[in-house]
């Protein structure tokens, strides 16, 4: 198992658009991918879960990912997290 | 595969598919909105939401048809199809509710199964942001 701890950085946060960019990643995986912000822990596999987090632009998020394909599970996320989705901003 | 209906007053069925959309990406087609105009006469709405509820039988294994509120002519046309075990129905329809449902399509979940998983779903995706917000709340989901 191995985690990463990352902020999120674009100005719309986890909203929902992102958190299913993220939860489709996460499901090309095998391994068990979770996200902690210091409320709550959601799987990232799904995507009500993920939008629960409500987590804002400056959330910090712990990624915690476990299983066989966890190392590129982890960075992925990770990449998408810190290229703000994509989003530009 | 299980189909989806999502039965409205006015267009906020086409509006909440587009919206799910939107956020999930592309449809596969088996999610079809069908909404009733306020002044379409209730024989002829019922006839829309029928012609729909056939094409999506015809396609699919089980059809559920999400309606926006119970009591309301949306539901009450579409109960009069109700088919136990076939043709299921949830009233009280929400965003996450659909998520769930197009996410639960894509899964290959028996209809009864996605009735009880959906109805959970959209309860429970129902928030109180005072709670959230509070010291004591925030328990994972």
């Amino acid at each position: 198992m191995i985690r990463k701890e990352v902020t999120v950085c674009n100005r719309l946060g986890l909203h929902a658009r992102a958190a299913a960019k993220l939860v489709q990643i996460a499901n090309q995986f095998q391994a068990h991918v979770s996200l902690t912000t210091n409320q709550m822990c959601a799987d990232a596999k799904s995507i009500l879960g993920v939008l629960t987090l409500a987590a804002a632009k400056g959330t910090p998020l712990i990624i915690e990912v476990d299983g066989p394909d966890e190392a590129e599970a982890l960075s992925q996320i990770e990449h998408l997290i810190q290229n703000r989705f994509g989003e530009g901003e | 595969m299980l189909g989806i209906l999502v039965v409205s007053h006015g267009n906020l069925a086409q509006e909440f598919v587009d919206v799910a959309s939107r956020i999930l990406g592309e449809m596969d087609g088996g999610v079809s909105p069908v909404c009733i105009p306020w002044e379409l006469e209730s024989s002829a709405a019922k006839e829309k939401i029928r012609k729909t509820l056939k094409k999506a039988q015809e396609e699919n294994d089980g059809v559920l048809i999400l309606t926006d509120l119970f009591g309301g002519t949306p539901t009450n046309l579409a109960m009069t199809l109700y088919q136990p075990g076939k043709v299921e129905i949830l009233t009280g329809m929400n965003l996450p509710m659909l998520i769930k449902a197009i996410l639960t399509r894509k899964a290959g979940t028996p209809l009864a199964e996605a009735v009880a998983l959906l109805r959970e779903k959209g309860q429970s995706a129902i928030v109180s942001v005072s709670e959230v917000m509070s010291p004591e709340g925030g328990e994972e989901e």
